[in-house]
């Protein structure tokens, strides 16, 4: 029924190949066959031309990792290690320009399917606890960003939690699964239009953003003269990014709304793998060729009037200033009567313009209209503008040319590094980016580091020891 | 935090803590600290006839030094398995002090009999880590590079070591945790993840220079990196420099709130030496919990030590009291000119900080609006800063107190709202200026 096999799709997407340039935007989404691939299996999978996936031997996990001749796992953990590294090598040349507001529904297939239990104990399950350390992980990265889910179920879409920028809110919902519990069909052309109400009224200024995890082959759409094409269509006209993650399997329409939406679509090979494709979706996008309209709604607020530059301007500039406070936080004393509800309440903020008391930030400020903002809030981003430079693995002659230069300590941790001289020659090259010598320089400051600080320097504190001295 | 109950409920209370491991990093920049030797005359406090009593004490380093040994000592003794990481933050660079690499590790040449030998250890590594960082300098001195000696302390790259010594000893907050299933990880009914023998870490930070020291000193030393050269390779001319300052001091921060670190702030410059504190360890000690106190320059400092850092985290707050926090202000730098700011401009797109209207953003290269630029410009004219008010609650003085009510509504005008009787509510046991 609904996957709609005779939807003719080879004149659309090349008339629409303009406005999707999702070139990069690295992911499983299977850009190599435009046009007339309507077969061919979901993105990453098909390496084999001659067999399908299903066919192949079932490859187990815990196969691939292989233990060393002396029988510990240390280079598969190393291997690990790597990969990760090479990642950011890719990464590490990203457009500045990323989306920093960003306004993102997830839509959550609630249908039969998800008591499946492919995954340990079942999909729901699983599901349930990725998404609750996806959301914290999401406000993390985007302070400034607002999230709101939607479940599908007994072919109805039903809004779980209104779009908001309070993790705890959404936790505590994600937590209480007798709500939650699964039943019926998905109807994805419900979801996506509820999502495009949910979203209609916000500012252009963020990217829109949807996060379909659908785990059902089917969607039971309504009947009638919409169809989910045209529903597309409108989400394509409004700019909403659709990401669309499945449990199962590639599905035309699925992997279509993404592809039209510059979105990307995935299919999760195992529970790492969805974890993957879920944590792609946390950095905030990069603005592509086709950015959101931008009119500074936002700003107007802050700036009082200059307001007519309405949504109808069709070539609006890609960003705007923004006039913003930083309060100053009042300790948790006596209780004063703040300026937005009126009540009498211990701590707030101060606006930094008018000094009227505020109960919570980021709000735009009732007295004077400027837009507060913590300062924490806006320089959690920053390390997108000011990024670690990537550390090179030093080989033994590298170490062994400059001994002099540097210590022998991580000029992280201060652990000591091991001996040039004990290294074996048989172990000395390069190899998947894990340096013999345990040794890792930075390319600005020339000081070495050890593994683990790089790691760590690289993934979590994104400052540089050596460059901020 | 509620009063101390007459009759504690002993059961509450924690059976045993988890080891400490304490993370010292101590400001020597030799500019704050004659500074501090020689400190301004203190002004006096007639309603206040406690504090007005005690005498300004001026504060050379190696008078702090050994209170700080009898501090790190106190905290070596309060508990077995307790450890001290000790580094020294000078002008421009940072080192750590204690512990020494074990390849170095000789022991004092002579263990006196009556000393704990830990104690001898700490005491000799740290004095010997300080001479060798003041020759240092002193080299720096005599090779003329005196510019060097006007940096301002690298606070952001002695945390930066510190969390990455953290990570070393509980790996389990960063990459690793990645490696985890997370459907796992999130058990928030288990309050105890860290076991009895996962070292607790904290990390304590004794600022010694005036000022908003961070970041906003560099703008007046390097005039080459204001705006002419700023608009092409901010990354190149100043990158060095924000990442040093305002920006890596929050990636620090943030990375801080992730390890569950509190950073703690013993401000040493008093007030009579710089009005402003140095709010960005002040945002940083607020957003990790950790506690910030600003001395006054009258002395005590072994008995505030002792009071304020000496509990470990987990104990902070039941059996002991924290002192009450100040406003926090939570201002920003701007990209631009390192200028402090209550009021900016904010690229929409990257959301990078500057102090002006400018027509192109100078990390993203977006353009804004023409129109719009004067329209913000009229905006930026009407702002200037609103006055800080003194929030914290006075010391509840029995006698006395329809005088000083008085003298602080004229200070300001929030003051009466808020000093209404919260301080008491804490039990704090010092004193606030």
């Amino acid at each position: 029924m609904p996957l709609d096999l005779n939807y003719a799709p080879g004149a659309a997407d090349e008339a629409d190949d303009d406005f999707i340039d999702d070139d990069d935007l690295p992911g499983p989404s299977s850009r190599g066959k435009k046009g007339g691939a309507s077969g061919g299996k979901g993105g990453g999978k098909g390496k084999d031309p001659g067999r399908h996936a299903w066919e192949a031997e079932y490859k187990k996990s815990w196969d691939i990792v292989q233990e060393d001749e002396k029988g510990s796992l240390e280079s598969a953990v190393e291997s690990l290690l790597a990969r990760g590294r090479r990642k950011r090598a890719l990464m590490a040349d990203t457009p500045l320009r990323r989306s920093i507001i960003r306004h993102m529904f997830i839509i959550l297939d609630l249908s039969d399917s998800m008591m499946d239990k492919d995954y340990r104990p079942t999909r729901f399950e699983v599901i349930l606890g990725y998404l609750r350390t996806y959301v914290v992980e999401w406000f993390d990265q985007n302070p400034l960003g607002q999230i709101g889910i939607i479940i599908m179920r007994d072919r109805l879409s039903e809004v779980l939690v209104p779009m908001g920028g309070n993790p705890q809110e959404i936790l505590s919902v994600l937590s209480d699964k007798r709500k939650l519990e699964p039943s019926g069909e998905p109807s994805l052309q419900n979801g996506l239009m509820m999502a495009k109400g949910g979203m209609s009224h916000l500012p252009t200024t963020s990217s829109l953003e949807t996060l379909i995890i659908f785990s059902s082959i089917s969607t039971a759409d309504p009947d009638g003269p919409v169809t989910i094409h045209n529903v597309l269509q409108e989400m394509v006209d409004s700019k909403i990014r659709t990401n669309i993650l499945s449990l199962s399997g590639e599905i035309k329409i699925c992997k279509q709304i993404s592809e039209r939406t510059n979105g990307k679509f995935g299919v999760a090979l195992d529970q790492d793998h969805l974890k993957d494709l879920m944590w792609d979706t946390i950095p905030p996008p990069a603005t592509t060729i086709a950015p959101p309209i931008t009119v500074g709604v936002r700003n107007a607020l802050a700036g009082a009037g200059a307001g007519q530059r309405g949504g109808a301007v069709g070539k609006a500039p890609a960003g705007d200033l923004m006039v913003m406070g930083f309060p100053i936080q009042l300790p948790l004393g006596g209780e004063t009567l703040c300026a937005c509800h009126g009540l009498l309440k211990k701590g707030g903020y101060l606006c930094p313009r008018c000094g009227s008391k505020l109960c919570d930030v980021p709000t735009d400020c009732e007295v004077c209209g400027l837009m507060v903002v913590s300062s924490p809030h806006l320089a959690r981003s920053f390390w997108f503008l000011f990024p670690v430079a990537n550390y090179r693995v030093l080989a033994i002659e590298d170490v062994m040319d400059s001994i002099n230069g540097n210590g022998d300590t991580c000029f992280g941790c201060d652990v000591e590094f091991p001996d040039v001289s004990t290294i074996e020659e048989g172990v000395a090259q390069v190899e998947d980016g894990v340096s013999p010598t345990g040794r890792y320089r930075c390319a600005k400051c020339r000081n070495d580091f050890c593994a683990d600080c790089d790691l760590y320097i690289h993934d979590t504190l994104h400052t540089c020891p050596g460059c901020s001295q | 935090m509620a009063p101390p109950p007459p009759a504690p409920d002993l059961s509450s209370y924690p059976k045993t803590t988890p080891p400490s491991v304490l993370l010292v990093i101590i400001d020597i920049h030799p500019l704050s600290w004659s500074l501090l030797a020689s400190p301004p005359p203190l002004p006096s406090v007639p309603d206040q006839p406690a504090i007005d009593k005690a005498h300004a004490s001026p504060m050379t380093l190696p008078d702090f030094v050994t209170i700080l040994m009898v501090f790190l000592n106190a905290h070596l003794a309060s508990r077995w398995g307790n450890e001290v990481v000790v580094y020294g933050a000078s002008a421009g660079r940072a080192k750590l002090l204690y512990p020494p690499p074990s390849n170095a590790v000789a022991g004092p040449s002579k263990p006196r009999p009556n000393t704990y030998l830990p104690f001898q250890l700490l005491d000799s590594r740290i004095e010997q880590g300080l001479k060798e960082m003041a020759a240092e300098e002193q080299d720096r001195l005599a090779n003329g590079d005196v510019n060097s000696l006007n940096q301002p302390p690298a606070m952001v790259s002695a945390l930066t070591k510190a969390l990455c010594f953290i990570n070393r000893i509980n790996p389990h907050t960063s990459a690793s945790a990645a490696l985890v299933d997370p459907t796992a990880a999130p058990d928030p009914s288990a309050p105890s993840s860290t076991g009895p023998d996962r070292p607790e870490t904290r990390i304590l930070v004794i600022n010694a220079t005036p000022g908003e020291n961070v970041s906003t000193s560099s703008s007046s030393l390097d005039p080459s990196q204001t705006n002419g050269e700023v608009d092409g390779n901010v990354q190149k001319a100043s990158g060095g420099q924000m990442r040093g300052g305002y920006v890596g001091l929050m990636n620090c921060v943030f990375a801080a709130q992730k390890a569950k670190v509190p950073i703690d702030v013993l401000s040493l410059p008093p007030p009579s030496i710089d009005a402003s504190p140095p709010i960005f360890l002040q945002q940083a000690a607020h957003l990790t919990e950790g506690i910030y106190w600003q001395w006054n320059g009258r002395g005590g400092l072994l008995q505030y030590l002792h009071a304020l850092y000496l509990p470990p985290p987990s104990l902070r707050h039941h059996p002991f009291a924290v002192p009450p926090q100040d406003a926090v202000g939570f201002r920003a730098v701007c990209f631009c000119h390192h200028k402090t700011l209550d009021v900016g401009f904010v690229c929409s797109v990257c959301l990078s900080i500057f102090c002006e209207p400018r027509p192109v953003c100078l990390m993203c290269k977006t353009r804004f609006p023409i129109k719009s630029i004067p329209t913000l410009k009229s905006l930026a004219s009407y702002i200037e800063p609103i006055p800080v008010p003194d929030t914290v609650p006075p010391p509840p003085i029995p006698k006395n107190s329809k005088s000083q009510n008085n003298e602080n509504n004229k200070k300001d005008r929030n003051k009466s709202v808020v000093n209404g009787n919260s301080g008491g509510g804490r039990g704090e046991p010092i004193e606030i200026d």
